[in-house]
């Protein structure tokens, strides 16, 4: 499953390259205005890997919302397994690709401050499963509210801020940042970002193998209540 | 035990009836071809059967199981939905056909889609872009997607739509050759070409069925033959025009009607499926 997207990105090589140098230059603007602030190189590496992640997040809400409008989700829902599992190896291997090529271009940067660790790897697919469930749970809404997209939209942003990806959580008020901690968000930028410049939090770990199995759970029972709810009308 | 059993069913999308107490069962081996007008209620019929939609009323039994409730029987039927692709249009079909043969968890994919695409004489796509393929290949390659896990029973949407005469040939063909070897086949097509070869034909019309029987029943049904005139003078502008010869009437009646328009030829036959639709069709209206 994840030869298919990983063959689907090499594919649109092209697409796929111009959103990794995009992601680069966002990265390196924001990453060098709090080094420039901060006078710390450690923040430029935490923006550069939070961008990483954040510009190579499945984007599978677009697929679903755009399969449920159109009833091309009829096809999958003919074949077993859920719409869930039958679209993660896609996913993954498409954000792999983008990882790969944005990596090319910062991880020489950031393991030039700090060197690579296994560690890395776990977050990174923690964070892509955290993203994935939160986008397949907003393309699911379009069983009932038939174009979700605008939702997607609205948690992008959300998610932008409360990852940490603008701001590292250190530089919030004290109860903005006791709310992003509280969030699953944190999973997908602050928390991998931190760890890749040697501030690893096992606890918060654990928080987020905690968050990672809910948000899975609830995508698969929103889509298993969606599914019996989806009616369509015509050939 | 018969592979499909619909018992009673009724259904009603957005507060209007679209199915309404339909009852049909399908033996193993047939070749089953369902018809009607648009809105009939084929597709919802057809979702009915596959698990997508769930019926208000009634019951559906497919290869022994509920639908909704056990989606296990999945692994044993093969849906193809003409107008609808799975395939990923920038990646060589057969990434595609092995991603599917994985959900089905079939054993030695690669081998399996081989033998699919020899049978089919299909094997020159396999390497090929979906995106760049033409329809009746992309077709083939569909039905390739359908079989990969060796259904006992194929459900096929409106296949054959766009096909070129020849396509649709080979399509059938295939069909026929897939029921030889004891697959069940269920075609929801409104192309009554199609349905020629079918065993058994279903009409549907206003959310029932209007007609359960074989294709030489389905004539029975009206009592007509139709009599084509090849004319010197037009008559309403054409040279050629058909009518009805109601039973018990005289041929040389109807030809004195049209003798003042000169008559070159003419010819009498049996209505074809597509009239008997036709008239059906205009009867639900």
């Amino acid at each position: 499953m994840i030869e298919l997207g990983v063959k689907e990105s090499v594919a649109n090589w092209k697409a796929t390259l111009i959103r990794s140098f995009q992601m680069a230059i966002v990265g390196f603007i924001i990453g060098y205005f709090w080094f420039i602030t901060t006078g710390d190189p450690k923040y430029m590496v935490y923006i550069l890997m939070a961008e990483l992640i954040a510009f190579n997040r499945p984007r599978v809400a677009k697929e679903f919302s755009q399969m449920i409008r159109t009833a091309k989700i009829d096809v999958w829902m003919t074949r077993p397994r859920s719409l869930f599992y039958k679209f993660f190896g896609i996913f993954f291997g498409r954000s792999l690709v983008g990882l790969l090529i944005s990596s090319i271009i910062v991880i020489p940067i950031a393991f030039l401050y700090y060197p690579p660790h296994l560690i890395y790897l776990p977050l990174f697919f923690m964070a892509f499963l955290v993203n994935y469930s939160i986008s397949a749970i907003i393309g699911y809404l379009s069983f009932w509210v038939g174009d979700s997209r605008p939702y997607e939209f609205i948690v992008d942003k959300i998610n932008f801020f409360f990852s940490g990806t603008l701001i590292p959580f250190e530089f919030l008020p004290t109860w903005l940042a006791t709310i992003t901690k509280s969030l699953p968000f944190q999973l997908v930028g602050y928390f991998p970002a931190k760890a890749m410049v040697g501030d690893f939090m096992p606890l918060l770990f654990l928080s987020g193998i905690l968050w990672t199995t809910g948000l899975v759970a609830t995508a698969l029972i929103i889509e298993k209540i969606g599914v019996k709810k989806y009616e369509v009308v015509g050939g | 035990m018969p592979v499909i059993e619909v018992k009673n069913v009724r259904k009603a999308l957005g507060g209007h009836p679209a199915l309404k107490n339909v009852s049909f069962s399908v033996k193993k081996g047939e070749f089953i071809g369902i018809v009607g007008p648009n809105g009939s209620g084929k597709s919802t019929l057809l979702r009915s059967l596959v698990g997508i939609i769930t019926p208000d009323e009634g019951t559906i039994s497919i290869l022994g199981s509920d639908p909704k409730k056990d989606r296990g029987y999945l692994n044993q039927v093969g849906v193809l939905f003409g107008n609808k692709s799975g395939l990923w249009p920038y990646v060589s079909v057969i990434y595609s056909l092995k991603y599917i043969g994985t959900l089905y968890k079939v054993k030695d994919k690669e081998k399996r889609i081989k033998k699919i695409a020899k049978d089919m004489e299909a094997t020159y796509l396999l390497n090929r872009l979906p995106k760049n393929l033409s329809l009746g290949q992309r077709m083939k390659c569909e039905l390739m997607a359908t079989l990969i896990h060796d259904p006992k029973l194929i459900i096929l949407d409106e296949p054959t739509i766009g096909l070129d005469i020849a396509a649709k040939g080979d399509f059938i063909k295939y069909l026929l050759h897939l029921q030889s070897e004891g697959k069940t086949i269920v075609l929801v097509s409104h192309s009554m070409g199609d349905m020629n070869n079918a065993n058994r034909l279903i009409v549907t019309g206003n959310g029932q069925i209007v007609f359960n029987g074989t294709s030489k029943k389905l004539k029975s049904v009206v009592n007509y033959k139709v009599i084509t005139l090849h004319l010197l003078k037009p008559l309403n502008g054409k040279y050629v025009v058909s009518t009805r010869l109601l039973k018990g009437a005289v041929i040389d009646d109807v030809l004195k009607i049209f003798s003042s328009k000169g008559i070159i030829d003419f010819e009498v036959r049996l209505p074809t499926i597509e009239d008997v639709l036709s008239e059906l069709y205009r009867g639900m209206k």
